[in-house]
């Protein structure tokens, strides 16, 4: 949690000493993911991961050139993903991540906008847990595994839909796509934090991931 | 026959389908081979275990016409497993040395395995002769889909 404040800090940091060079009144916006934890809490039983507050704040501000925005978000994650089996068994994870993008917009209507964009991603997480082989004749094994400060670089491609609400609310539909590679892989990783759920197979180091978010922005000037 | 390349394509395709070696995932067993054995084997009991019955299953089915071998397990939570052989006549005991692996194996989720011990002792036995031989309970690498071998193990070999 505390890594999260730095980093927050220094983003808002980085703004503020931004903002003061420019003289034409361009938008910029401050939003929050609402449901990417959501079904963590509702279905913990079924959804691949359980009891995970993810907390992501966005701060998205307009370029010079009209249509083009730049988008930044930073996020936390912690919770437990899915137990399969005794040998696939659950993983505790935490972790901090950061991203950006450049995007383009495109009016469909008054109240709709798509929008696309791509950018990078840096995550650094740790997990943990423990797996279990019986031992009928001698008696159960059970060990433990653990990667601490696990560092995953990305890039993300994304679009999604604008939709404005009342008074300065804007509402953001995203699907997006991030696929990236983390600096040590020793065991598979079924969330991480930044990347999202992740398919096994070919290379632990790789990952992959889609996903949903829908985010509600609050344009601050 | 426009289609026929394609065709050869996927059905090769098949054919070359393969799958991974996860291994047993379960407590090891070892392979126990007698050579020249002329005595009558009635029981093995295994120290420190907490139920014999998986022994027990061995040694009943155990006829001892045959060139035989038994499959003992070895432990999971231990470097070390100690068998009382128990024949007609005489008692012998087997302790092995090996070195468990609990490691992660992509697409299998946590496997086990065991290998020579680092120690230089491999075996202590008051058989006549022994022999232990450590291989791998997982093959390396992709397995073809039909007759797929399972990985030897660890194999010992007893001249009562």
């Amino acid at each position: 949690m505390r890594r999260l404040a730095v980093l927050i800090t220094l983003i808002l940091a980085s703004f503020t000493t931004q903002a003061q060079d420019t003289l034409a009144k361009r938008a910029s916006y401050i939003g929050l993911d609402v449901i990417n934890s959501l079904p963590s809490f509702i279905f913990p039983d079924k959804y691949y991961i359980r009891n995970a507050p993810i907390i992501e704040p966005y701060y998205m501000r307009d370029l010079k050139k009209p249509g083009r925005r730049l988008y930044f978000g930073a996020g936390f994650a912690s919770g437990d993903t899915h137990q399969y089996t005794d040998f696939s068994p659950s993983q505790a994870f935490k972790g901090t991540y950061l991203r950006a993008a450049y995007e383009v917009r495109r009016m469909r209507s008054t109240r709709r906008i798509l929008y696309a964009g791509y950018g990078p991603v840096i995550s650094i997480a740790g997990y943990h847990g423990k797996f279990h082989f019986n031992g009928p004749t001698f008696g159960d094994y059970e060990g433990r595994f653990k990667e601490t400060n696990n560092v995953a670089f990305g890039i993300e491609g994304y679009f999604g839909f604008n939709f404005n609400l009342a008074n300065n609310w804007l509402l953001r539909l995203t699907f997006r796509n991030v696929m990236g590679r983390r600096t040590a892989a020793d065991t598979y990783v079924q969330y991480f934090p930044g990347f999202g759920y992740t398919i096994e197979g070919l290379n632990n180091r790789f990952l992959y991931s889609g996903g949903l978010s829908l985010q509600i922005h609050y344009k601050i000037r | 026959m426009k289609h026929l390349l394609p065709i050869i394509l996927i059905l090769s395709g098949i054919f070359a389908q393969s799958c991974i070696d996860c291994g047993p995932q379960a407590e090891l067993s070892a392979r126990i081979y007698f050579t020249g054995d002329s005595l009558k084997l009635d029981s093995v009991y295994a120290l420190n275990a907490v139920s014999q019955e998986a022994i027990r299953l061995q040694t009943d089915n155990f006829t001892p016409q045959h060139y035989y071998s038994i499959s003992l397990p070895i432990s999971l939570v231990s470097d070390t497993t100690t068998y009382v052989f128990r024949f007609t006549e005489r008692i012998d005991t087997l302790s092995i040395y090996y070195q468990r692996i609990f490691r992660y194996k992509g697409g299998c989720g946590f496997i086990t395995d065991a290998k020579e011990p680092t120690t230089p002792s491999r075996y202590y036995s008051t058989f006549a002769e022994t022999d232990i031989h450590y291989d791998t309970f997982v093959n390396t690498g992709l397995q073809p889909w039909i007759n797929a071998e399972p990985a030897p193990g660890m194999s010992i070999f007893i001249r009562p």
